[in-house]
């Protein structure tokens, strides 16, 4: 019985841990009108209103959350340093960025991997 | 009549400055993309430091995005340790046609 309880545990631990993982779209497209990340990425997300700017829509859920961290970094090491950029992601949770990350690569987009 | 003559020549040497500006060529990246391709052309290749993370998509983004990019990695604004080396040892012409090659791949597109 007791091995039994410790398997439920585990099993929702588990399950906790990886929908953390995953992002939640819905929060995500939520957090991305609030914090207006459409003003400089494109309502689409794939049109930028500069070319500067990259576009996000369908790009690698884990390399969202990745630059999203960076910025918060900063300075430090592995970090990225951006006027704009640092300031959006102070507000942001470890959770508020998976869920980003989760929304912006939900969205059809054209960017592409070739050689 | 001199500061006029001066101020003429420094005006002229502005515009020079403005149209020597760097433009990127996709056919001249072809030699320069062996770098880019061994993480950035293999589907599904991840990093793995500090996060593990599958490498951005570069295919289709904008030449000027890449090419800023590229500049902050230069300059250490982006202090990602194997993006830094690589874009240390381009100049300014190698990261615009590097950015002009990646910039019209599309998604159903093969690579040009």
């Amino acid at each position: 019985m007791k091995t039994q309880q410790w398997i439920i545990a585990a099993a929702c631990l588990l399950a906790a841990v990886s929908a953390q993982a995953a992002g939640n779209v819905t929060a995500g497209k939520a957090l991305a009108d609030k914090y207006a990340c459409f003003s400089c990425h494109g309502k689409d997300f794939n049109t930028p209103i500069d070319p500067s700017y990259p576009k996000l829509a369908g790009q690698h859920k884990d390399y969202l959350a990745h630059a999203l961290k960076t910025y918060k970094r900063g300075d430090a090491a592995n970090g990225r340093s951006n006027g704009i950029m640092t300031a959006q992601v102070k507000p942001l949770s470890d959770q508020d960025i998976q869920d980003l990350a989760a929304y912006l690569h939900s969205l059809p987009g054209t960017l592409a991997t070739h050689r | 009549m001199k500061k006029l003559t001066a101020l003429l020549v420094l005006a002229g040497l502005a515009q020079v400055a403005v149209a020597a500006e760097v433009v990127g060529n996709a056919q001249n990246a072809k030699a320069k993309i062996e770098m880019c391709i061994g993480c950035h052309g293999i589907p599904g290749y991840k990093a793995t430091f500090p996060e593990v993370f599958p490498v951005p998509m570069i295919g289709g983004q904008s030449a000027k995005y890449i090419e800023s990019a590229l500049q902050a990695y230069k300059k250490g604004e982006r202090k990602h340790p194997s993006m830094k080396g690589i874009a240390s040892s381009l100049s300014d012409q190698d990261i615009a046609d590097v950015a002009a090659f990646y910039a019209q791949q599309t998604r159903t597109g093969e690579a040009k």
